[in-house]
């Protein structure tokens, strides 16, 4: 049997550079989630509408963002803006402190509907200087995620395309719930791309024993959505363990890399559901330890 | 307790059980930032429900003990609102609990709360509610005695899909 796969990674698939969207076969879908073993969720693919076996991309677009809409539900009882703010305002500190030119942007990877580029602008205070972007592949996710910070007046912007072919590199990069979308190659490959940044800060789901639990508990009981329901309990399946991210970070020989957050005791294990993969340019890395205060007790070794 | 009490104890439970169905049946259909007047609102409409349906229920109840009025059947049916109303306290004491330690902790308590407490209550929820009115109804020596746990309970479940049907077609357009 095959690695666990996301639905929402199998029907949508555009064109990097161009941001094209490219037929996607039913059949191709339903074959692979069964070979992965992932029966409902191959049976919940069949049931949707195709032309000449090509799904249809109007109805994946709506299915994928009422999922993301549900989704959003995590990131809010998670704090996962909060939580970002916590080590974003430290690194921002010491970019100014090692006195790297302003304006510095800011691009959260894989953003969806944006919700931590919005939860970040909508709190403020992160300093005039900085430049809030959110960046995703699938234009349906980046057109929603920019109506909604225009609804709510927020000062950030949203780009549809690959993060790392932007017009101008971010100074800092950000994901949340991104990184366990990349395994192997395509991992090593996630943090290369960040090589020559001044920091990047990234969360997921922390594997552990109870994460399975927990992720199913969590999406048994809080989304209706099948997609967000099968998606969600597959994504901490798949998250990947502190070791696996550390080392391809380090082998991209880029920032010094640590993890925040990662489990150490039993404690942590259930009290830290998220944790982070923080890098940070070595002529940054003591401003930003002593912007982290007391936090940096919860960083483990850069290095 | 007294024989008044029992009863407005338990609608008062069923209301506030309906002002969270109403919250849930909005909960994660708008993915703006700001949503306390959205979710303000479904929990009103879940309120405005939950008294609709205590009325309703207290309203066949009430026909039905007109014509069958004997004492055993009044007791029976104090008997059984008194198992609803240990057990829904027992279920809203550590619901509220959960809630407060959201409110008040820190970031990652916060989730223990989620993940641990509300998570699982939600989800155990119908199950509860279904298994205590059968111990009640179990307990009636009278038919009405044991029809009127099964009805409360009926009611109560059909309140949050109705609800959220409801939010569906209205609610999430107001947003
Ligand atoms: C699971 S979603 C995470 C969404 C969001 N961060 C959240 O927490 O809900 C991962 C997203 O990453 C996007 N993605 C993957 N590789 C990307 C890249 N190179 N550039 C931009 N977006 C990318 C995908 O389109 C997908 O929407």
């Amino acid at each position: 049997m095959s690695a666990l796969l996301e639905i929402s990674d199998l029907i949508v698939d555009c064109d990097p550079e161009t941001g094209e969207r490219r037929d996607v076969l039913r059949a191709e879908v339903v074959a692979r989630l069964r070979a992965s073993g992932q029966h409902r969720a191959a049976r919940l693919v069949l049931r949707w509408p195709a032309t000449d076996g090509v799904l249809d991309r109007a109805h994946c677009d709506v299915v994928l963002l009422r999922a993301h809409v549900e989704m959003q539900r995590l990131s809010e009882e998670f704090l996962q803006g909060d939580r970002m703010r916590l080590l974003l305002e430290p690194m921002l500190a010491a970019l100014r402190a090692g006195g790297v030119r302003a304006p510095y942007r800011v691009l959260d990877i894989g953003c969806g509907l944006g919700y931590v580029v919005r939860a970040l602008a909508a709190s403020g205070g992160l300093g005039r200087d900085v430049e809030l972007l959110g960046c995703d592949l699938n234009r349906a996710l980046v057109d929603r995620a920019e109506a909604l910070a225009r609804e709510e007046r927020l000062d950030c912007r949203f780009v549809r395309g690959d993060a790392f072919r932007l017009e101008a590199p971010a100074h800092i990069y950000l994901s949340s719930n991104a990184l366990h979308h990349f395994h192997g190659a395509a991992l090593t490959q996630f943090f290369a791309q960040q090589r020559s940044a001044c920091g990047f800060l990234h969360y997921d789901v922390q594997p552990s024993p109870f994460s399975a639990l927990g992720a199913w508990l969590f999406h048994r009981s809080r989304m209706r959505k099948p997609l967000a329901r099968l998606d969600g309990c597959v994504s901490a399946a798949r998250a990947h363990a502190a070791a696996t991210l550390l080392a391809a970070a380090r082998r991209a020989d880029g920032p010094l890399v640590g993890t925040f957050d990662a489990a150490r005791s039993f404690l942590s294990v259930i009290l830290r559901p998220m944790q982070c993969v923080v890098g940070v340019q070595r002529e940054l890395a003591p401003a930003f330890l002593r912007e982290l205060g007391p936090l940096a007790r919860r960083l483990g070794e850069l290095a | 307790m007294s024989e008044l009490l029992t009863p407005l104890l338990l609608a008062v439970l069923a209301i506030v059980d309906a002002g969270f169905s109403g919250y849930r049946s909005a909960a994660g259909t708008s993915a703006l930032l700001r949503k306390d007047a959205y979710y303000r609102r479904a929990i009103r409409h879940g309120l405005r429900c939950g008294a609709i349906a205590c009325a309703l229920v207290a309203g066949i109840l009430g026909v039905l003990f007109a014509c069958a009025a004997t004492e055993q059947v009044w007791s029976d049916l104090l008997g059984g609102a008194g198992v609803l109303v240990w057990s829904f306290g027992v279920y809203a004491t550590l619901v509220l609990l959960g809630l407060g330690v959201w409110f008040v902790a820190e970031a990652d308590l916060r989730t223990l709360a989620s993940v641990l407490v509300l998570g699982p209550f939600t989800l155990i929820r119908p199950l509860w509610i279904a298994a205590t009115c059968a111990v009640a109804a179990l307990g009636a020596t009278t038919w009405l005695g044991g029809f009127a746990p099964l009805l409360a309970g009926v009611v109560q479940l059909a309140i949050e899909p109705w609800l959220r049907r409801a939010w569906a077609v209205g609610g999430a357009r107001r947003r």
